[in-house]
Formats: C-alpha cells, structure tokens, sequence
C-alpha cells in the first residue's frame, strides 16, 4: 500500500508561495466559521522522523488566529501519563470549544502503533486491541460534532537518511533528535507494516488517513492546508473567498516568509 | 436481575458486629496490595434514594488510607463539561495505577436521571450503552478493576425512609424535593434501571445488585463483593494475597474512630 504512494510530486518555490498563502487565507477564514458554530477540530499529524511534521505545523498555524488554536507535540509517556490508560493524556488535552477550536497534535494516540509497537514495548496483545479503542476514542469525538482530521506524512528511505544527514550537519536545528533516527532507518521494514496496519485498520468513515506526499517539502506544505481547507468547507458548508486574488498581495509579501501584515483583519476573519 | 433479589435479608447485629471489622480490616490489606502490585480499582455506587449509599461507602472507606483513595461525588454536568463529549469528564477521573476511585454515582446517571428527566432519544441512548461498553472495555483490559453496586430498594421502603427522614429534625435537610420527585417516578425508573443492568453487563465489569432494605446486610454484602473481586483480580494478575491472619492488631472497636460512628449506622 505504502509502496504504492507516487513520491515524485513537487512544486517550484514561486508557486508554492503563493498557493500556500492562498490555501492559508482560507483556512483562517473557515476558522473563524469554526469559532462562530463553537465547534472544534482535531487534526493529527502522524510521520517518521524527518517527514517534515513540524513545518507542516508551523504553516498550517502561520496565519491562524493564536487564541483560536493548540498545539500538542506529543513526547514518549511522563510518570504521570505512564500511571494511567494510555488514551488518558489525550482526553486530558481535549479544550471545549469556547476556549480552543482547533486542536493540533504532532504525533498522538497512534505512537501507541507505531512506535511502540515497533521498539517491543508492549506485548502483541497490547497493541492490537489499541486500534479498537482509538476507533472507538475518535468515533465518541465526532459522535459529539468534533471534526477529526488525521494526516499521514509519508516519505521514502532515502530523503529520511538524506533529511537525516543534513540535520545532523545543521547548527539551525541541532534541537532534532538525531539518534532516534538511525532507529527508525535500521527498522524501516518493521515500520512500513506497522503503518500499514495503522492505515488499514484506522481509517474509519468518521475519521478517515489523508496522505500527504511528502518527499518535497513545498508539495507537502502545500496538501497538508489545502486538504484541511477542503475538509472544513464541506464539514461548515462555507465557501472561502480567496483573498489573494481579491487583495492583490504585493510581490514583496510573497518573498516574505513570516506571516504578513498588510491585509486587514476583518477581511481575514479575525476573531472579535 | 433485579428480579433475582430477596430484599427482605436481613443479618443480626450480632454477625455483624463480628463481621464488619475483619472485612475492613481485610480490605485495608488488599488496597495495600493493590498499591504496591499497581492495581487500579474503580467501585461504582449506583441505587435509589435514600438506600443508604453513602453509610455503605463510609463503612468502605473507614479503614483504607486516604493515599491512593479518590472519591468523586458525580454532579450533573457544569455548562463547560456540556461543551464536550460526554465521557470526557469521567476519562478525566480514572484512578492511576494501584489506587481506588469510588464514585458516589457515575456514567450511568447520564442514562437513568438524565433519561428519565430530559428524555435522552432513543439513538442517543443507545449510543451512550455503546459508549460506556467501550469505555468500560478499555479500562478493564488495561487492568483496571471495575465494581459496579446498585442499591435496590422497594418503592414502599424508599416512602418509609424519605418520611421518616423528613420526621426527624436532625436529618430532614437530607430530603429535598428532587428527592419526591424521583420517588414519584419510581416506575420509570424502574425502566431505565432494569435496561441498563442488562445491556452494561458485562462479563469485565459485571454488576452486583445490593439488597439495601437492611443496612447490615447491604453493608456486609458491599464489603465481601469488592474483597472477592479485588482478590480475584490479583490472583489473576498472579500477586501473593495478604496473609488472613490478622494476629496483633487493635480491633477497630477498640479505637477511638470507632467509637465515635458507633451509634449511627442503622440501628
């Protein structure tokens, strides 16, 4: 299934500028909708390491409005979470909707089936009945109106080692585990079937995988907003103005890689 | 299920003046047990008004240590806790390993009281039976002990003990209007009650039915169901049991605590 996946898609630097701002213009104004039907969303991003999750992240959150949204990276389990169910921590960073509407997690719940699957943690038993019960988990969230999004950030060997190499050279991102890397490369077939299982046995009509190409960042930047915009124009049933048509954005905020300040707020639907 | 129960049991004080201070006592060395073999236990009071529930759990309670003890006393939900999925309150209260949460009614008020108050659709309903199943399935297979107790009163004795409550000047603050209420939809209840015993029975967290027109009896009964089902789910869990003998120990007549809640139960 996963060898199935076309990896060649990219975009030039031009276009993924300004498809990006495009999909992120929209995605504000349909969290605004979020906000006013007091709602919420949970979207999940799920990758090997070096998949690009946490730009993905960054971008999808550049343009929000930062009261309306929570991210959570999700690290291997504290004492406290260890004393405890495993689905525990994460009913624990549920918000209601009057205070956050858009709950991000980098990782989640399914470390349960990949990474703790593949290192032994657990007994097979274990891990089995886990796809069961964050079947259940997700289905009580949308039972409720909560819109759940899942993303899968899928990418071959050779960019992860050649991702890999490169951080491991870059001052820029020291902060990256580059250890828990050289696991994952060594144990890419044991990975591949555990995300296969992930993807098979999780993929439920209430929350269903989305697939994100992600061997070229821009690509993958790019899918990743544009998929949600698509996902909560049907789930509100609001269309979204595209603003940068109608703002005519000048070429220098293009260039800009930090989040622009020229376009008034109200037409971004900023929260009152 | 509920057909099954004699409520006309009863147990002599004599028995139960003998019996109650070995159970607690017995129970104090299980929780230890627990604690150090990382068994969670939850123990759910469910039942009528004015059968006593709070008199079982104090008796419960009295000799374990207050450590890896959580009670939660459900309330109907705060406007926050309506923002979100419904379990999501309970999930937030689930003990940790090796300690004993007790909740003074729980989930299953959102299918009897709010069933038969706000009349819960027929869908939601069985919606919230398959949320419960699930929630219960998930936290028994990750080792948790789950006790379930329904307190079974007849409508006659529920008027006698709310009238004789209400009598009495020193405790009819404990009747309020809810309370008649409830009394008045007996039948409905009754309904909702039976539903509910038969579809979350289930085989990993199997309700026990208390006969709570005699308090001594309900009392005795409470304490021997959750000893057996803790000690069956540590020898399942293959950890040594406490040793029975209870050699040297002051008796819990002879301490001061005692004395004083001598008096009240029951009598």
């Amino acid at each position: 299934m996963l060898q199935a996946i076309d990896l060649n898609h990219s975009l030039p630097r031009k276009v993924y500028k300004k498809e990006l701002l495009r999909a992120q213009l929209q995605l504000r104004q349909l969290a605004y909708q979020l906000y006013l039907s007091r709602r919420s969303m949970v979207v999940v991003y799920e990758g090997l390491d070096c998949a690009g999750k946490s730009g993905v992240v960054k971008r999808v959150v550049q343009q929000l409005d930062p009261r309306g949204y929570e991210v959570y990276t999700i690290h291997p389990p504290g004492d406290d979470e260890r004393a405890h169910h495993y689905l525990w921590r994460f009913w624990r960073c549920l918000i209601p909707p009057d205070k956050k509407q858009i709950l991000i997690f980098n990782r989640s719940w399914y470390g349960r089936v990949l990474g703790e699957r593949v290192q032994g943690i657990h007994s097979r038993s274990v891990w089995r009945r886990a796809y069961r019960e964050i079947n259940e988990f997700e289905r009580h969230l949308v039972d409720f109106g909560i819109i759940v999004a899942k993303f899968w950030l899928h990418i071959s060997p050779e960019e992860q080692a050649r991702r890999a190499e490169s951080r491991a050279g870059s001052t820029g991102k020291v902060w990256e585990p580059v250890r828990q890397t050289r696991g994952q490369r060594t144990q890419w077939e044991q990975y591949e079937e555990a995300v296969e299982d992930m993807l098979l046995r999780t993929s439920t009509v209430p929350a269903p995988w989305a697939i994100i190409e992600s061997d070229d960042k821009y690509y993958a930047r790019v899918k990743a907003v544009q998929t949600l915009v698509q996902l909560l124009t049907r789930e509100l049933n609001y269309q979204p103005a595209d603003l940068l048509k109608s703002l005519q954005v000048p070429a220098e905020v293009l260039s800009a890689e930090t989040s622009i300040s020229g376009v008034p707020n109200a037409a971004m639907g900023n929260h009152p | 299920m509920l057909e099954n129960v004699d409520l006309e049991q009863k147990l002599r004080k004599s028995i139960y003046k003998a019996q109650r201070p070995n159970l607690q006592r017995r129970l104090c060395a299980l929780q230890q047990t627990c604690m150090d073999s990382g068994l969670p236990a939850i123990i759910i009071f469910e039942g009528w008004d004015a059968a006593d529930k709070a008199l079982v759990q104090k008796a419960l309670t009295q000799q374990l240590t207050p450590q890896s003890l959580v009670i939660h006393d459900i309330q109907p939900p705060r406007t926050y806790e309506t923002l979100m999925p419904w379990l999501w309150r309970f999930w937030l209260k689930i003990p940790r390993y090796g300690e004993m949460a007790i909740f003074y009614h729980s989930w299953y008020e959102h299918i009897l009281r709010e069933r038969v108050e706000s009349s819960l659709s027929r869908q939601d309903l069985s919606k919230a039976y398959r949320d419960i199943t699930n929630f219960e399935r998930a936290l028994a297979d990750d080792g948790c002990v789950i006790i379930k107790l329904f307190f079974h009163l007849s409508q006659e004795e529920q008027a006698r003990r709310l009238n004789e409550m209400e009598s009495d000047p020193l405790s009819n603050w404990r009747v309020r209007p809810e309370h008649w209420e409830r009394h008045q939809r007996y039948g409905q209840y009754l309904t909702a009650i039976r539903e509910m015993l038969k579809r979350t029975d289930a085989s990993c967290a199997p309700w026990t039915v208390i006969a709570a027109t005699n308090f001594r009896w309900a009392c005795v009964t409470t304490l021997e169901t959750v000893i057996a089902r803790i000690e069956s789910a540590l020898e399942s869990r293959g950890v040594a049991l406490p040793a029975e003998n209870t050699d040297g120990e002051p008796a819990p007549e002879d301490t001061p605590g005692a004395l004083l809640h001598a008096g009240e139960e029951g009598e």
